[in-house]
């Protein structure tokens, strides 16, 4: 994605990744959620990218995938639709390596069973853990999340994060400039479509 | 009949009024695989009541006259799962991945519904628009609960948390070591 990174540390690409989704419009509607519920859960749109890692060992961004057009908010359905393979044409697709699924949730809800459901059919077509400068970085899924009241300004305020090799599920905060992790279980599964998470 | 036509309002969807019901749990998945309606040389009645349940959970997602210009968002590129439970009647619907000829499936693609007896709508969980108790409940060891029993009233409170420990962690680091592949998909792969 043009004007993004790239970056040398993942840590440093999701830090510039979180604002600049959570920027694109009514990507965080928490601020009409009590005012004017119905338009904020008709106007939640949601975007979707991956987080690469390319031969030159940089993290980059793909472009945002194509979120629901105009033509798609005559249907209730929010999904975003990722391409399972980034397409950059500097390399060949065998080259990069897939670490992040990243997407928001407008009104900074968890991850949906369906989101786990996405990664894990990733899963499937890329490892499960690379290794980058940065050391061995597992494939995951991450739902961005804006706590802010005021949509010119949409701060970064966290984000969920699902691990499939492991089964994690994690709760990164930001307070103060820092990141902290709230929470951290693992995930079983109760039937297809329900998720547990145990304490660890 | 030009100022009806203005006037008209574009149907919107997620417009139907929802109780909001908290109590009303949804059911987990029943044991017996589902039926699925509509083989070739098969008949199947439907009753009014079933029916009613699906006609406004369709209305409500994709409401009538409207058609989404990609091919997953539309009303008919989705499964619709009906179970019975008491008086209510739970709508489950989730990407049909062959009516659009995709391999994968998005991010926050489902849905589910609780219908009442009366046609009111007691509960809506839409993917990334509402948070879904069920999928997000910690018990304690020994707890043992079944996951209805455990999602009656839970809330985010009972989510573990852990304040220590965390020091010198990266945003997106993984803490815990690689484990088998998901039981839920090996399972599905030794099912006939």
């Amino acid at each position: 994605m043009k004007n993004f990174g790239p970056f040398n540390s993942y840590a440093d690409a999701l830090n510039a990744a979180c604002p600049l989704i959570l920027s694109k419009p009514n990507a965080t509607v928490v601020h009409l959620q009590d005012s004017s519920p119905d338009v904020a859960r008709r106007a939640a749109t949601e975007y979707c990218a991956w987080l690469y890692y390319t031969p030159s060992e940089l993290y980059e961004m793909s472009m945002l995938a194509d979120q629901s057009g105009p033509g798609d908010f005559v249907s209730g359905m929010r999904s975003c639709s990722l391409p399972p393979f980034v397409d950059d044409p500097r390399y060949s697709a065998e080259q990069l390596k897939h670490i992040f699924a990243l997407h928001n949730h407008p009104f900074g809800t968890r991850l949906s069973a369906n989101d786990l459901r996405f990664i894990e059919s990733m899963a499937e077509v890329h490892d499960w853990e690379v290794m980058t400068r940065n050391g061995k970085v597992r494939l995951s899924i991450i739902a961005f999340f804006s706590k802010s009241q005021d949509p010119a300004a949409p701060t970064c305020d966290g984000f969920y994060q699902y691990v499939p090799a492991t089964r994690e599920m994690m709760l990164w905060t930001r307070q103060n400039g820092q990141w902290k992790l709230d929470v951290h279980g693992i995930v079983t599964w109760i039937n297809e479509r329900t998720y547990r998470l145990e304490p660890q | 009949m030009l100022m009806v036509s203005a006037c008209a309002r574009r149907p919107e969807p997620l417009s139907a009024a929802v109780v909001n019901d908290r109590s009303v749990v949804f059911p987990g998945e029943s044991e017996a695989e589902a039926i699925t309606v509509g083989q070739p040389g098969v008949s199947y009645s439907l009753d009014g009541d079933v029916l009613r349940a699906l006609v406004i959970v369709a209305n409500d997602l994709f409401p009538p006259g409207t058609r989404a210009a990609s091919c997953p968002k539309r009303m008919e590129a989705q499964t619709y799962r009906v179970v019975r439970k008491g008086d209510v009647i739970f709508v489950f619907i989730e990407e049909n991945l062959a009516a659009c000829g995709r391999r994968f499936p998005a991010m926050d693609s489902g849905a589910k519904y609780a219908i009442g007896a009366d046609g009111r709508i007691l509960r809506r969980v839409v993917d990334g628009l509402d948070e879904d108790d069920a999928n997000w409940f910690a018990v304690t060891p020994g707890d043992g609960g079944s996951p209805s029993e455990a999602d009656a009233g839970s809330s985010p409170q009972r989510v573990w948390m852990s304040d220590g420990g965390t020091e010198g962690l990266v945003p997106g680091q993984s803490l815990a070591p690689v484990v088998a592949p998901n039981p839920r998909r090996s399972a599905d792969a030794g099912s006939p």
